[in-house]
């Protein structure tokens, strides 16, 4: 079955376009807001299909939908270009219309004048740079379209390669194609589907402080759909997220990254440790909750005893606790708590004096390396965290498998993903 | 491994060196014993120019007339999202697997002087049968499917993403299909094109029960061999061996110009 594909394209298209390059959108003027509201049933073959109900408005500037994969960004964004029409609900940039179910208003792809940028590019092989970037001009006349051209080609530093075919240029070139031919329409809304994801970051960076530069004097709403992190910390102002078809949450990308509220937005946004845990205490006056980690795995032999006052020390034959901040849940409930591994702090030495609520010993268990990052696993009592430490940090500390470590975790690093039986 | 992959290739090669000796065989010796001073002097003969004149004209314009038809045919095919496109697929794949012999019997009953078509043709005075008409028709009955499906093919490669961003570029569906599809899918459909025209010269089963007269030159063949035995018939082998040779290249060099005309196309 799949998501019915609606591809809406006319024929009579010349004169009206013709109209409405004429009026094209004096962004600078009037800033126009991107508004929709998109319901659509996805029907898929195999699992159960949901419900896409999102609305929201974009200002002009950068926002980020961010998400994970098979949340429905792709699809929220085709369905504001016109590629797939929604079951219900409304796409509108300023004063123009372009969706309104209520209305019967569905305005062909063609005639939007929102660009859109596939994740694959779509450039298209058997036209040169120029030739693709200018695709979307054939109306104007030939001064014009050079001109424009050109001026685009200049700001996203490819004129260079006016006369060479997609195929003979960098991955890196070809994103500021795709750019410079969407862009070049003078759209009055740019949709990005993710068209940075196969970059390295130095190249990431470059195009996107040119994709800025350019949207500094237009000021055109601009959604891009990501769901790298660092991407989404790098360029937007403003993050949605999108799951299961609805905008769950919105604000500032460290905001809505650092305040997980589903555990697949956790994972991905770099949330390595996800704990069941049952809630022992809760302190109000300290804003604060004392939780047991459920335990899963088997349990290395602790051999020396801590215990301290103030801090929560871990011994042998004693359970893993971890200070939480307050939420509305009554002691007995469960939670899950998210903890980042970049968060966690290792020391072969007990720390004093620290104002890091958690201390937690435990054994290495695993060692392993990523590029330049090493991921050290800790059990602690059969809890097993993941910490995110330099290779230098090894070295020093000369960590290996089986070695006694303590776990330092602030309480402000534990987030709260979710409660049970939640208090009234 | 080594010994036992060359073990494989050597026994492969014998299996396949011999389909290939079947293959070339035929055509070695037709080459070796061809006496050309008199067999290019059959071909100078009126019967045989003659039959070279009907076979030229008549497969252009059968490969013309299928391409106008075939190509807008293959991209409804491949985009328009028809129901049951499998079944209509493979309506065009039948020509391809009847026997000739049995597609110009079909085409006799429709098209004969007492046919549902061929009658009232008839009747204003127009005989399908035997004329070109009707050498036409059965190139097109039995070549048709290689440019329909030639073409389908090179128009599913299209990557359908191509189409969306031509068309929200402000593209209408005519405008993508020339300016994005056509120009991509031009070397299938070239290709394509080619197989087609090199089907309809050596057309003879469909042919020799529409239109005996005037003759094409596999029908002048089978004449010449009727009458004088393999002697008379072999220049005229010769010569379609030729044409084959011809339609070959010409397909090959189609397939690479259509490669760099694509962006000629444009605009």
């Amino acid at each position: 079955m799949g998501i019915a594909i609606h591809l809406a394209l006319g024929s009579e298209s010349a004169a009206a376009a013709e109209t409405q390059f004429a009026d094209s959108f004096p962004a600078q003027l009037r800033k126009p807001m991107l508004h929709a509201r998109i319901c659509k049933q996805f029907e898929r073959a195999r699992d159960c299909g949901f419900r896409m109900e999102a609305e929201f408005k974009i200002p002009p500037g950068v926002m980020i939908l961010f998400g994970p994969s098979g949340a429905g960004k792709s699809t929220l964004l085709r369905c504001i270009a016109g590629i797939y029409s929604p079951d219900e609900g409304s796409v509108s940039v300023g004063d123009h219309v372009f969706y309104d179910s209520q209305r019967h208003i569905n305005i062909e792809p063609a005639k939007r004048g929102i660009a859109f940028v596939f994740q694959e590019l779509a450039l298209f092989p058997h036209l040169t740079v120029e030739e693709n970037t200018c695709y979307g001009l054939r109306r104007l006349d030939r001064d014009e379209r050079e001109k424009r051209t050109s001026k685009i080609l200049e700001s996203f530093q490819i004129a260079h390669l006016r006369r060479r075919k997609p195929s003979e240029i960098s991955g890196g070139e070809r994103q500021r194609v795709a750019l410079a031919r969407s862009l070049v329409t003078e759209p009055c809304a740019l949709l990005l589907d993710e068209p940075l994801s196969s970059l390295d970051a130095i190249v990431k960076a470059g195009i996107l402080n040119d994709l800025r530069a350019w949207n500094a004097e237009r000021g055109i709403p601009v959604l891009y759909v990501t769901h790298d992190r660092e991407e989404a910390m790098a360029l937007g102002e403003r993050m949605m997220l999108l799951e299961h078809g609805s905008v769950t949450a919105h604000g500032e990308p460290v905001e809505v990254l650092d305040l997980p509220c589903r555990e697949s937005v956790a994972r991905l946004s770099g949330f390595e440790n996800i704990l069941d845990a049952e809630i022992i205490t809760v302190h109000e006056s300290s804003g604060s909750m004392t939780c047991r980690p459920i335990a899963r795995g088997s349990t290395i032999p602790f051999s020396s005893a801590v215990s301290d006052a103030g801090n929560n020390l871990i011994g042998p034959r004693e359970t893993v606790t971890l200070e939480i901040p307050c939420a509305r849940a009554l002691p007995g409930s469960s939670v899950r708590i998210a903890i980042r591994a970049g968060d966690i702090m290792l020391a072969t030495v007990r720390p004093e004096k620290i104002s890091a609520r958690n201390i937690i010993a435990g054994r290495v268990a695993e060692i392993s390396r990523t590029g330049m990052r090493v991921t050290v696993a800790v059990d602690c009592g059969g809890v097993k965290f993941l910490a995110h430490v330099t290779a230098g940090a090894v070295e020093s500390l000369e960590l290996c498998t089986g070695c006694p470590v303590w776990l330092v975790v602030k309480s402000h690093s534990c987030h709260i993903l979710a409660t049970s039986h939640l208090a009234q | 491994m080594r010994n036992s992959s060359k073990t494989t290739f050597i026994a492969f090669g014998a299996l396949g060196g011999l389909l290939l000796a079947a293959l070339i065989l035929p055509i070695a010796s037709l080459l070796l014993q061809a006496n050309w001073i008199t067999w290019t002097a059959a071909w100078k003969e009126e019967g045989a120019r003659d039959a070279l004149y009907v076979s030229l004209t008549t497969s252009i314009v059968a490969t013309a007339i299928m391409t106008v038809m075939g190509v807008p045919l293959s991209y409804v095919l491949a985009r328009a999202g028809l129901p049951a496109k499998r079944f209509w697929i493979g309506l065009v794949f039948l020509p391809l697997v009847l026997p000739s012999l049995a597609g110009g019997i079909l085409l006799m009953q429709l098209f004969g002087p007492y046919g549902w078509i061929g009658a009232p043709l008839a009747s204003h005075g127009f005989e399908v049968t035997n004329s070109y008409a009707g050498i036409i028709l059965a190139q097109i009955f039995v070549a048709s499917p290689f440019i329909i499906i030639a073409s389908y093919s090179a128009f599913e490669r299209v990557d359908p993403q191509l189409e969306m961003a031509a068309a929200i570029l402000g593209d209408s569906r005519w405008q993508i299909l020339r300016r994005v599809s056509l120009p991509l899918a031009w070397p299938g459909i070239a290709a394509g094109a080619t197989l087609a025209w090199i089907r309809t010269l050596g057309e003879f089963g469909a042919t020799l029960l529409v239109a005996y007269n005037p003759h094409t030159l596999p029908v002048y063949l089978w004449v010449k061999f009727e009458s004088d035995g393999l002697h008379g018939a072999l220049p005229l082998a010769l010569l379609l061996l030729l044409l084959a040779v011809i339609a070959v290249i010409v397909s090959a060099l189609l397939s690479r110009i259509s490669g760099q005309t694509g962006t000629a196309m444009v605009e």
